[in-house]
């Protein structure tokens, strides 16, 4: 099995590891550094669960190698809160109802910080339309895009903070 | 009722915060250092006899630890009906996809690795998937013990069915089927298992810790108490997290290694092996008089077992009976059958059988209406289950909000106006229209004489605060925030100052039975007003030491002790509690709830009885429009209105409606397990079409509270139904929009566009 030594910035930590070539972010992630808060739901694209942001944009880890992040800086659910204090779309998705069983949450709310990070002010289309590709099973969608709506406005009024 | 201060109030849930962190752990995210994997090997045949396994090439591959077969297992058949299935295939096997050996290895790359190494030899037998046909007496037999393949059965009689058909004015019969489909949890089932001194640990992601205890000392053929049973975060169940294979046989192959081992599906394993709904097909007739007044009805059902048995009977006692108690009847003839075919066994999906025979019995009333030339609204009003009936089952609903559920959600969608068919403009081939479909469902219902109840404790810590403990599962319902929401109401405390443990722990936790039949905030709840009714009254009983005034005359309100009508004279709970620790050696005050309910296990002979002690129940209205050139069915809204009596908790109740109606508009038009010659040919999230954000209707939520003077603050139970009648309701709007009346579910395009053409025909 080859393993290269890659170097990556992981949550706003450099770190240095060694990973077999074929090794997936999501296994990497998972196994190696122990960050769980990215999920495996189907292990092939499918559902979304395991979104990442690689460098700012969406990434599936699942089908993300882990060598193809060599330099490059990876954002998960563990490091979206700042100073203790959670992100906004994790208070929203709390406080609107857009945590059910929580297992797509994770996923959803990266997906969501990448569309909030390019229009921070989307219309429910824009909105359905970047979160095509994942998939919930307990909430219907309703009180996700609720909830992505009242981040939006709360990072709105607090402009470069988040 | 005194204004209530916790329950009503959309407090957000409890465990949300763990979950957007990312810290919530999963069965998935279980995992302990030098822990091991097993993966399983399944059969390619849908039946075949086991003729040889040869694992000799497995055993020199560096990294295996153990490869097991089903004749290492202890063999004892199990189950909790029909006691048809070992933890793998022994001599023979019955799907494709069944268990026929496990591979531990050291990594997953390795035992799949050796998964290829295993040869095994069988001897094909014919195969049969049609449950219609294998009740033939020349079918192929899936199980010696079950002649003709028949793994349950049954029929009733109630009334008088030919003096009923004699009284009909219209009778309005057909066909119906319903496709099998996946609970579609996105977490796909995993169980990490470990053997210690005689004593499996099992970490599951269960809606039924204590059940699945059960099944899993019953398969390995030990002792309850020879099992630990630890629930994890849940990532979504629905039905499909209890009662599964996968537990029973990763605590066997812990009892083989020396090391905590981890099984888990992928997603296709989840699809070909999984527990998906039981598929259908039901003949129904049902007569009413000139009055719209239902006279008779008979219905004959056929349901797919699959090739073992969990929870199929009690599914297809369900989807026979359950429907009949919407309307009120007095004739009735139903027949049964539940047979065995070479497919994945069969299992729970929200609402057990009630949406498919909701499906046949609300597309008749249509029917019938349309045949009366009557509104199919009158007809339902008319006919709907009010308070204070005894159905034809022996229902007896104490509150009843469907005539007040079916009035609103047709409101809602503009029967009046939008009643009649019409074209899109000048879109000719576009029609829409409106449909409406009702449901009812129990809380709980009754499935042993003996305890079928919920025990709950209520502990007051040194601070005041207080901790709840059941053994009931949260899969994301929210039941664990309502549990808190109504510890909080009976004792008078801020919610913020009651914490539920989330986890249970067959160890520690007080024994429930777990998450199905929507029974916890009836069942559940009423425990744990109890345990908080006890608790208060020991608080109450120092308190009154403290306080030098007679318990009566005391009361809480927001966390204080006080006297009632001098509110000076008072001392917070914390100071009490502190009080009754010191007098008491420093125990702590514990409360505790036991409610069995008073709901009736029915007579086996009359099936007749009041199975739960309340009744949720509702209406779903949609707008639907079809394109008469492709076929194309395009849900354009959905009203939902439900009576789940008094709603504790209206954010999380909300949520729950809009998760199961777009279940509902999935099953309607696009779910399916969809099998060629006994293969799931679709066994990924994309093949099979789960609900995508994209294909959500907009949706409307709306409750009818009633006050069930049986519920925890006059609340029903709410999540599992808002399924049942949105494939009729759609069904019937496409009627209504075309003349065409779909009888299949998933409603298919193609069969719309040759109903059309037959339609054209004929005219």
């Amino acid at each position: 099995m080859n393993k290269e030594l890659i170097e990556l910035k992981i949550n706003g930590d450099s770190q240095e590891i060694a990973v077999p070539q074929h090794r997936t972010l999501l296994d990497l992630l998972r196994e190696e550094l122990g960050l769980m808060g990215s999920k495996d739901g189907c292990d092939v694209g499918e559902c979304g669960a395991c979104t990442v942001l690689l460098d700012g944009e969406p990434v599936l880890s699942c089908l993300t190698l882990a060598v193809r992040c060599r330099g490059r800086e990876v954002l998960t659910i563990e490091g979206l809160a700042r100073e203790g204090k959670p992100h906004p779309l994790q208070e929203a998705f709390v406080y609107e109802g857009g945590v059910q069983c929580g297992y797509c949450t994770p996923g959803f709310i990266m997906m969501a910080k990448s569309i909030l990070d390019s229009n921070p002010d989307p219309s429910d289309e824009e909105i359905r339309a970047g979160l095509t590709g994942n998939l919930c099973r307990c909430t219907g969608y309703v009180k996700i895009i609720q909830a992505i709506k009242v981040a939006a406005e709360k990072i709105r009024l607090s402009p470069g903070r988040y | 009722m005194e204004e209530m201060i916790s329950v009503g109030r959309g407090v957000p849930n409890v465990e949300a915060f763990e979950k957007v962190m990312g810290r919530a752990r999963y069965g998935t995210d279980i995992a302990f250092p030098g822990m091991l994997h097993a993966k399983v090997l399944r059969s390619p045949l849908p039946h075949g006899r086991i003729s040889n396994v040869d694992i000799s090439r497995v055993r020199s591959l560096v990294g295996v630890k153990a490869v097991l077969v089903g004749t290492d297992t202890p063999g004892k058949k199990y189950g909790e009906l029909n006691r048809d299935e070992t933890i793998m295939a022994i001599d023979k096997v019955r799907f494709m996809g069944e268990e026929v050996a496990v591979v531990v290895a050291t990594n997953e790359e390795t035992a799949l690795e050796a998964l290829e190494l295993i040869r095994v030899d069988y001897q094909p037998l014919p195969a049969i998937f049609d449950p219609e046909k294998a009740i033939n007496p020349d079918a192929p037999l899936i199980h010696d013990e079950f002649p003709n393949n028949i793994a349950y059965q049954y029929h009733i009689d109630r009334g008088d069915v030919a003096q009923g058909w004699k009284e009909a004015a219209v009778v309005a019969e057909g066909r119906f089927t319903a496709a099998s489909s996946h609970q579609g949890y996105m977490e796909p089932q995993c169980c990490v298992a470990s053997y210690e001194q005689g004593r499996v640990t099992v970490w599951y992601p269960s809606q039924s810790p204590f059940r699945d205890q059960g099944y899993i000392a019953d398969g390995l053929g030990v002792a309850r108490d020879r099992v630990r049973f630890i629930q994890t975060f849940v990532g979504g169940a629905f039905g499909g997290k209890h009662g599964q294979r996968l537990p029973v046989l990763g605590a066997f192959v812990a009892t083989r290694v020396e090391k905590p081992v981890r099984l888990s599906f992928s997603r296709d394993e989840e699809f070909i092996a999984g527990r998906p709904s039981m598929a259908c097909s039901i003949y129904m007739r049902l007569g009413l008089n000139r009055e719209g007044v239902i006279v008779a009805k008979e219905a004959k059902v056929f349901g797919d077992n699959g090739a073992y048995t969990i929870f199929s009977p009690r599914i297809l006692d369900t989807m026979t009976r359950r429907p009949d108690n919407l309307y009120r009847q007095r004739n009735l003839h139903n027949e049964g059958l539940l047979v065995y075919t070479n497919k994945t066994p069969s299992g729970a999906y929200r609402g057990f059988g009630n949406p498919q025979g909701t499906f046949p019995l609300e597309s008749l009333m249509d029917e019938a209406a349309h045949k009366l030339k009557m509104d199919p609204l009158t007809v339902r009003l008319k006919n709907a289950t009010r308070a204070g009936d005894v159905t034809v089952h022996g229902w007896r609903p104490k509150s009843a909000g469907l005539v007040q559920c079916l009035e609103l959600a047709a409101e809602r969608i503009g029967w009046g106006e939008k009643g009649k068919p019409k074209a899109r403009g000048d879109a000719t081939h576009l029609l829409s229209a409106v449909g409406i479909a009702g449901f009812i469902h129990v809380c709980g219902r009754r499935q042993m004489p003996t305890f079928y109840g919920s025990q709950a404790l209520v502990r007051v810590n040194m601070d005041g605060a207080i901790t709840v403990i059941t053994g009931e599962a949260d899969l994301g319902q929210g039941s664990n925030t309502v549990f808190a929401q109504i510890a909080a109401e009976e004792m008078g405390l801020p919610f913020e100052d009651v914490m539920v443990q989330t986890q249970v722990d067959t160890d520690t936790s007080p024994q429930g039975l777990g998450t199905f039949s929507d029974r916890l905030t009836s069942i559940g709840g009423n425990a744990v007003k109890l345990g908080a009714a006890d608790a208060k009254r020991q608080l109450l009983n120092f308190a009154s030491e403290m306080l030098e005034a007679a318990v009566d005359d005391l009361e809480i309100k927001a966390g204080v002790v006080m006297v009632k009508g001098s509110p000076a004279r008072a001392v917070p709970i914390k100071e009490v509690a502190g009080y009754a620790s010191k007098r008491r050696g420093g125990a702590l005050i514990l409360g505790v709830g036991v409610y069995d309910p008073p709901s009736e296990f029915p007579d086996p002979t009359t099936l007749y009885g009041n199975i739960s002690t309340s009744y949720a129940m509702g209406a779903q209205a949609v707008e639907v429009e079809v394109n008469t050139e492709t076929g194309e069915i395009k849900v354009l809204k959905v009203v939902a209105v439900h009576d789940a009596g008094k709603v504790i908790n209206p954010l999380l109740a909300s949520g729950q409606i809009e998760g199961a109606v777009a279940q509902g508009v999935g099953s309607a038009l696009l779910e399916q397990i969809a099998y060629k010659k006994g293969r799931v040919i679709n066994p990924s999230l994309l093949c099979y079409g789960e609900t995508r954000i994209g294909s959500m209707p907009p949706m409307e939520v709306h409750f009818v509270e009633t006050v069930e003077p049986m519920g925890p603050f006059g609340a029903k139970g709410l999540a599992e139904p808002a399924i049942v009648p949105t494939a009729a309701a759609v069904a019937n709007a496409i009627c209504h929009a075309t003349g065409v009346r779909l009888r299949r579910v998933p409603l298919s395009p193609s069969e719309l566009l040759s109903g059309l053409r037959i339609l054209k025909r004929e005219s």
